[in-house]
């Protein structure tokens, strides 16, 4: 899909009707519109966006959205005089196999005192051409909707801001600290819309089939425990949701303690700073040991789980294992002889020991033959001893290791967890010392930014706590719930009619559930493959000599950003490696959305110094390679230097020009 | 012919039961461990809760939810001598079908127990010593 016509009347800078060409040459390559501040290079990305959902971009306040009509032309018109406001984008229009497309939306708007005032409400025309380059006309107000359908179907609404977006604004919209615009960025490109709609619509019916449940029951203890278990799925979201809040708390303090620690690596107070660094070693030490004493507490946890049944179930393997020897001591178990061996001996009618195996030779000959024949028939049990063989070692290497498991590596793993809880009190300790010493230094400003972090790091603490608390307090109601369904299942076995409601309502739970996990799987994948895309983009744009070597977007939606030595750099990175960052995070969430739009950038290099710009500039031909890009940049943005370093992948170069309250675009002389 | 052969792909639970399996293991201690993801842990939990109070319970509705990859040979051994047990024969072990249906039966009325382990003791680290303590005392019976 590329652009290949913009046409604008009289929207906002854009006075009378103009026109923005884009030759074939422009569908892979970059085309420049460089423009002075303030010039309309904003009202372009917002013509767009109207022309397709009649919505402004970005947040222009009230006053500037009332003045959507050009004043120039609006000065012009008499009272009362009447003119159109109209934005024009032709699609795909080539040879190429691609259906041509042009939408068209159009406001008719009356003078009306020092005002332009609609008078009717803006209406979209589309128009489609099918492979035999025949047009279909959708305009009149039946087809509205229709039309928003086949807008939609070209670029959704809800991510066209992944293709139509201010580099300016990247930044502030996509801050490291808040992971929610992350978050919904990837729920927006997952298109999840329908698994979430007909999540709810499940839930509703749920709720429906629930109460018909609830209304057949007729049983006082079940009604209580139905009542019970609802006021307990209520506290959990309760819970869950003074859970959440405890995590972004935490996530604040702990950003802010990053922020101060990279002040105090700045102050130029030598002791200081070496306590600084110590402390944030010794906290990140206890992190560290805490993340190990989790891991190893889930280990204790599985070994036990693993080797609990096992150890019950000991009688069991003891008396299996007797039976075994019992029975190989008696010889009751057939001998490990395949058939194919038997059958040979007896076709050759001599056995391995020379006897003649000859029925008719003589007597002990057919006694021979006989027990063989006799062994024959039993050696489909031979697979048994030789399972029971196999089966044998199993049995006693399990009775071996379960002890040893349950008691001696159990103990020494819990003798670790003691260990660790030591070290992290003794580093606590020590942060303890560090901070009361650091009280001391009355440096201008340490003193405060010190305070301020031993009291986040006493709330982080207690937060942390809390959240341990809240959780324990989650599987605690968890299993009375438990109880109460297992409970209420025993009475509703003896109730009449019950039970196909609930095979109904248990069915519709499982279904819930099964939705609620394709939803995470199409939200994991989604992320890892964002996650991927954006790290290539990248490494190939980033130009600063750290040797990044992890890229990753978490569960809970927050980059993070490695070094080859482990050290998180996410904020620590200079401006112009995080504008090139999210450069690529876009890039890759508009590849990611499976639309081929093309991509609009207002000002892509902004917050970057002209150094950065030229490094970025150095790959920056290499960004959004075979997509339509245009690159809305200003005038000392797009310096004589920069222009040489990206021109390979130029193919048009246009101005903005402002001619008093109007803007014209002009091909690049 | 190995124990694997002899127990096929599936063991079967019923809808049910599995969903009283994703409620034990979507919280206590069962709860983000990924290494206890797999319900065949709660399987041989209740397998062996069951059997250490005897209850074998049928149930309606068989399904084979339970796949025999995911258990280890020790389990399968486990299951195997359980049902060797119960029937007194030790050429039992060649019919997989019938050793799968006791340990599911066992597995049902244990999975009560296991329920009522955990509305008894809750938190996760009480529920760990619960069963610790019951298997510790299944060894030095």
């Amino acid at each position: 899909m590329w652009i290949s016509k913009i046409s604008i009347k009289n929207f906002r800078p854009f006075y009378g009707e103009q026109e923005i060409i884009f030759d074939e040459g422009s569908k892979d390559k970059f085309t420049i519109i460089e423009a002075k501040a303030d010039t309309g290079k904003t009202s372009l990305l917002s013509a767009i966006s109207w022309c397709l959902y009649e919505k402004d971009i970005g947040d222009l306040d009230k006053e500037r959205a009332h003045n959507v009509f050009n004043l120039q032309r609006k000065d012009e018109l008499e009272e009362g005089a009447i003119d159109d406001l109209k934005v024009e984008i032709t699609l795909n229009e080539d040879y190429s196999n691609l259906p041509k497309y042009i939408i068209e939306r159009e406001c008719v708007f009356q003078k009306s005192g020092a005002r332009m005032v609609p008078i009717r409400i803006p209406s979209v025309k589309v128009s489609e051409w099918n492979d035999s380059n025949d047009s279909v006309i959708y305009d009149t107000p039946a087809t509205q909707a229709f039309c928003r359908n086949i807008i939609n179907s070209i670029l959704p609404e809800d991510i066209h801001m992944f293709f139509l977006f201010e580099g300016e604004k990247l930044e502030k919209h996509f801050s490291f600290n808040n992971s929610e615009n992350i978050k919904s960025s990837i729920e927006k490109i997952s298109q999840i819309e329908y698994v979430k709609s007909a999540h709810l619509h499940l839930k509703k019916a749920r709720e429906k089939v629930h109460s018909v449940k609830n209304e057949s029951k007729g049983d006082k203890e079940l009604e209580r425990n139905l009542s019970l278990i609802d006021e307990r799925r209520s506290r959990i979201e309760d819970i869950e949701i003074k859970i959440k809040n405890a995590n972004l708390d935490i996530q604040r303090a702990e950003s802010r303690i990053n922020e101060i620690d990279l002040e105090l690596d700045k102050v130029n107070v030598p002791l200081l700073k070496e306590w600084a660094s110590k402390r944030a070693n010794l906290e990140k030490s206890n992190n560290e040991l805490n993340n190990t004493y989790k891991n190893l507490q889930k280990e204790i946890t599985s070994s036990l789980v693993k080797t609990v049944p096992h150890a019950i179930c000991r009688d069991a393997l003891e008396s299996m294992l007797k039976s075994i020897e019992v029975s190989e001591r008696k010889d009751e178990l057939p001998p490990k002889i395949k058939n194919v061996y038997i059958r040979e001996l007896l076709d050759k009618k001599t056995c391995i020991c020379g006897r003649n195996l000859d029925p008719d030779f003589d007597e002990e000959s057919h006694k021979a033959c006989e027990i063989l024949l006799e062994t024959l028939k039993q050696n489909d049990l031979s697979d048994l001893s030789q399972t029971l063989i196999e089966g044998r070692f199993h049995i006693i290497d399990l009775l071996k290791k379960v002890p040893q498991t349950l008691l001696d590596q159990r103990m020494a793993s819990l003798s670790n967890l003691k260990d660790i809880e030591t070290t992290i009190s003794a580093n606590n300790a020590e942060i303890a010392e560090i901070n009361e010493k650091a009280k001391d230094i009355n440096e201008k400003g340490i003193k405060s930014l010190n305070e301020e972090r031993m009291r986040l790091r006493d709330g982080l603490k207690v937060q942390e706590q809390a959240v341990g608390r809240l959780e324990g307090a989650i599987r605690k109601v968890e299993a009375e719930i438990s109880t109460l369904s297992r409970e209420n299942d025993n009475i509703a076995k003896k109730m009449n009619g019950y039970e196909q409601t609930k095979i109904t309502a248990e069915f519709m739970d499982r279904a819930i559930k099964h939705l609620h996990s394709i939803h995470k799987d199409i939200l994991a994948e989604v992320r890892n493959t964002v996650e991927q895309k954006t790290f290539e983009s990248f490494k190939n744009l980033h130009w600063d000599q750290t040797n990044y070597t992890v890229f990753s977007i978490g569960a809970d939606y927050k980059m993070k950003l490695k070094d080859e030595n482990e050290n998180e750099k996410i904020l620590d990175i200079s401006s112009g490696t995080k504008q090139v960052l999210l450069l690529s995070y876009i890039a890759a969430l508009s590849e990611v959305s499976g639309f081929k739009f093309p991509i609009f950038i207002d000002t892509p290099l902004a917050n970057t110094d002209n150094e950065q710009r030229m490094n970025i500039a150095e790959k920056f031909p290499n960004y959004l390679r075979d997509n339509q890009v245009i690159l809305l940049v200003k005038d000392q943005e797009y310096t004589p230097s920069f222009r040489e370093k990206i021109y390979s992948r130029v193919n048009q170069e246009m101005r903005m020009i402002k001619e008093g309250a109007s803007t014209k675009v002009r091909p690049w002389e | 012919m190995g124990i694997r052969d002899i127990f096929g792909r599936n063991i079967n639970i019923n809808h049910e039961i599995r969903d009283r399996y994703d409620n034990v293991s979507s919280g206590f201690m069962f709860k983000d461990n990924p290494d206890l993801k797999d319900n065949k842990h709660i399987f041989m939990l209740c397998l062996a809760l069951g059997y250490r109070v005897n209850n074998r319970l049928p149930f309606k509705d068989p399904v084979g939810l339970l796949n025999v990859s995911s258990f280890s040979d020790e389990d399968l051994w486990t299951i195997a001598s359980i049902a060797v047990d119960e029937t007194k024969d030790l050429k039992f072990i060649t019919n997989g079908p019938e050793m799968k249906k006791i340990a599911s039966e066992y597995a049902h009325g244990g999975l009560a127990e296991l329920e009522q382990l955990i509305a008894d003791y809750g938190s996760d680290e009480a529920l760990e010593l619960a069963l610790e303590k019951i298997a510790r005392e299944s060894l030095d019976a």
